[in-house]
């Protein structure tokens, strides 16, 4: 205990830094911003920033960046509100219920109840993640490449299997995801390998142009020349129009509180986000409800479930990705590219090795969360006159971000056309409704995977059955298997999924 | 579901099965090693044909599956897409050559083109101000080694 309080203190003295509390301030404010704003979510402004961070200590620099991610649950469902647009794709439910209640005159109150879900969602996954990082660290010190490679595995079936519409398309961009990571060099022999002779492609495609393709340019060229909705008039918005009544407390503690638990589970398992996290809440809270019809008319119950099951799955997603590794949604990935940029390699050893960046960033959670309540109460007017900035001023002024971001990444021109291409390429398959989530995972693991492989081979002599006779391996195979079946055995999960699919566009984690 | 979408979605899952296949025949001409000791083309062969067994399945759920008429499967114009690209493209050429301000201001035109009415006032406003904001921020601030004007 008299541990737990001395690594408690260590990180708040890491967090309460000038230099901490300054950038993970900026990380937040960053992160409201691009989830206010439609069409730029946090997957983009967290690319946009990595290249930004080398100048920083990896410490501060992972505190800015998980700040714009989880900065952006705050701020997406704003837009979701007022707009009845998503600002982000995690925040699709929240526009069921809280559209029908800016209808009706009350947008203050369903602003201010999702700033507190948000808050309460976070705050318990914070604490899970306290409680268990440690814990499953310390469990995964004893782990192999054998059983790495499985619970590899698992994450990249998990996040395919777990995913909106069709499973067989997310598990094919998971290996589409695995095939583009295997451009560039190999790491045992230094072959070069699928680089067509191109010499920039030596080292791979890089993270970030990838990330930025697929999600940045990808969706900018969705979204252009698409009518955009004017926002509800609500000017001045007063903090007496945002407090809810006795009853109203009443009525979201309960959906509050599920939802929390519902998306820190979800968000705990590798390889799943928020998107599907929202939607689970949504689902049971439906179930659950006496009153069903209520739903899509503006329950609060409906708005405060996903509300706190996007924020919560948000934070507990870091206990897969800072105990095992293995990063527990897209967004989280490219997190860990950047920790790998820093020259960190997340995994078992992180809490004990790196203890001040552990901490440190566990209690910027607090910190950061503490900042976007404040953010998103008082100085929720800013933001809303945010939205009022058209889309066709802005989308220009994003791509040059996105190719200027990407050029500086390695001064080199040859970048922008790769975001070029990718951004094509994430456009078709938008188009036809192939995830790119997936991608980005098998990307990132996709050559931690094949390591590992070779590594077991290896150990094992080639023998192949290794990954069967250990017996947390099986655990781990056996999991997907079963995450593979049901592919075959949809029922349960369509009738999960089915009544909200059609206002959930995608499952992408941005 | 009409017939020229589901060709469209057949063509997608045929690109699919077209990628696996191509790696799997590039792996093919490297280094397999052994199972003890797999080489630089023993997993991306695999991987390929896993790849080309997942598009398969694509194309026959595809075949099973009524698709839904929604807005999202309809082809929206290309114009976007395409000025867009040009877009993307002239600062690349441009950004080394000529400096970052006149790149991205051929940028910007060609933005402009990529709906059917643009207001080109509006979007001069935006550009000026990236050209000053961009400048402080990449080159003065972030040390982007570009010059502002002319060739870096």
């Amino acid at each position: 205990m008299s541990e737990f309080l001395a690594n408690i203190q260590l990180g708040l003295s890491t967090a309460l830094s000038a230099e901490a509390l300054l950038f993970c301030f900026l990380g937040v404010t960053v992160g409201t911003v691009v989830g206010v704003l439609p069409g730029i979510g946090a997957l983009a402004a967290i690319s946009l920033a990595l290249p930004l961070t080398y100048y920083l200590d990896p410490t501060t620099a992972l505190i800015m960046l998980a700040g714009i991610f989880y900065g952006a649950q705050y701020g997406g469902s704003t837009a979701s509100i007022l707009l009845n647009l998503p600002g982000t794709a995690t925040s699709a439910i929240t526009c069921l219920d809280g559209y029908p209640l800016a209808q009706q005159g009350k947008a203050p109150l369903a602003l201010f109840v999702t700033a507190i879900n948000s808050f309460v969602g976070s705050s318990f996954a914070i604490v899970l993640v306290m409680g268990f990082a440690p814990l499953i660290a310390g469990f995964a010190l004893k782990f192999s490449s054998t059983e790495y490679f499985s619970v590899m595995l698992l994450g990249l079936v998990a996040a395919s299997t777990l995913s909106v519409g069709s499973p067989f398309k997310a598990l094919a961009m998971v290996v589409f995801g695995i095939v583009l990571g295997q451009v560039g060099t190999d790491v045992n022999t230094g072959m070069f390998r699928f680089n067509f002779g191109i010499l920039e492609l030596a080292d791979g495609f890089g993270l970030v142009a990838v990330a930025m393709g697929l999600f940045g340019v990808a969706e900018i060229m969705a979204n252009v020349g698409q009518a955009s909705g004017a926002p509800m008039g609500v000017k001045g918005i007063r903090f007496k129009d945002m407090l809810p009544s006795r009853s109203e407390w009443k009525e979201i503690w309960k959906p509050t509180l599920r939802g929390s638990v519902i998306g820190s589970f979800v968000g705990a398992l590798p390889g799943t986000g928020p998107g599907i996290a929202s939607l689970m809440a949504y689902a049971a809270e439906k179930r659950l409800s006496r009153d069903p019809s209520q739903f899509g008319k503006g329950s609060l119950a409906g708005l405060s479930a996903p509300e706190a099951a996007n924020n919560a799955s948000v934070q507990a997603a870091f206990i897969p990705t800072l105990s095992l590794g293995i990063p527990g949604d897209a967004v989280v990935a490219v997190l860990m590219g950047a920790m790998i940029l820093h020259g960190i390699t997340p995994g078992p050893n992180l809490i004990n090795d790196q203890p001040t960046m552990f901490w440190g960033l566990i209690m910027s959670f607090w910190i950061g969360n503490l900042m976007l309540l404040f953010l998103n109460i008082p100085l929720i007017g800013l933001w809303v006159r945010l939205l009022s900035i058209p889309y066709r001023l802005l989308y220009p002024a994003i791509i040059l971000f996105i190719c200027i971001g990407v050029y500086s990444a390695d001064n080199n021109v040859f970048d922008i056309y790769v975001v070029l291409a990718f951004g094509l390429i994430g456009y078709a398959m938008r188009k036809f409704s192939y995830p790119a989530t997936p991608v980005l995972l098998g990307f990132i693991l996709g050559p931690l995977l094949e390591e590992h492989f070779r590594r077991a081979m290896l150990l094992s002599h080639g023998d192949l059955t290794i990954f069967l006779q250990r017996p947390i391996s099986l655990v781990f195979l056996l999991i997907s298997l079963m995450f593979l079946g049901s592919v075959f055995m949809p029922g349960l999960r369509s009738k999960l999924v089915s009544r909200v699919r059609r206002n959930a566009p995608s499952d992408d984690a941005d | 579901m009409p017939v020229r979408q589901r060709i469209r979605e057949q063509i997608a899952a045929a690109s699919v099965i077209a990628v696996g296949a191509g790696l799997s025949a590039i792996a093919y001409g490297y280094p397999q090693g052994s199972m003890f000791r797999p080489g630089p083309g023993f997993f991306p062969f695999y991987i390929g044909l896993l790849l080309v067994l997942l598009g398969v399945m694509v194309a026959l759920e595809n075949r099973r599956m009524p698709m839904d008429d929604s807005d999202e499967n309809q082809p929206s114009g290309m114009r976007p897409v395409v000025a867009i690209s040009v877009a993307m493209v002239v600062l690349a050429l441009l950004l080394e050559r000529l400096g970052f301000v006149p790149a991205m201001v051929a940028m910007f035109v060609c933005i402009g083109f990529a709906e059917r009415r643009t207001s080109w006032l509006p979007l001069l406003g935006v550009c000026l101000f990236m050209a000053i904001f961009g400048t402080a921020l990449f080159i003065w601030g972030l040390s982007v080694p570009i010059s502002a004007f002319g060739a870096s």
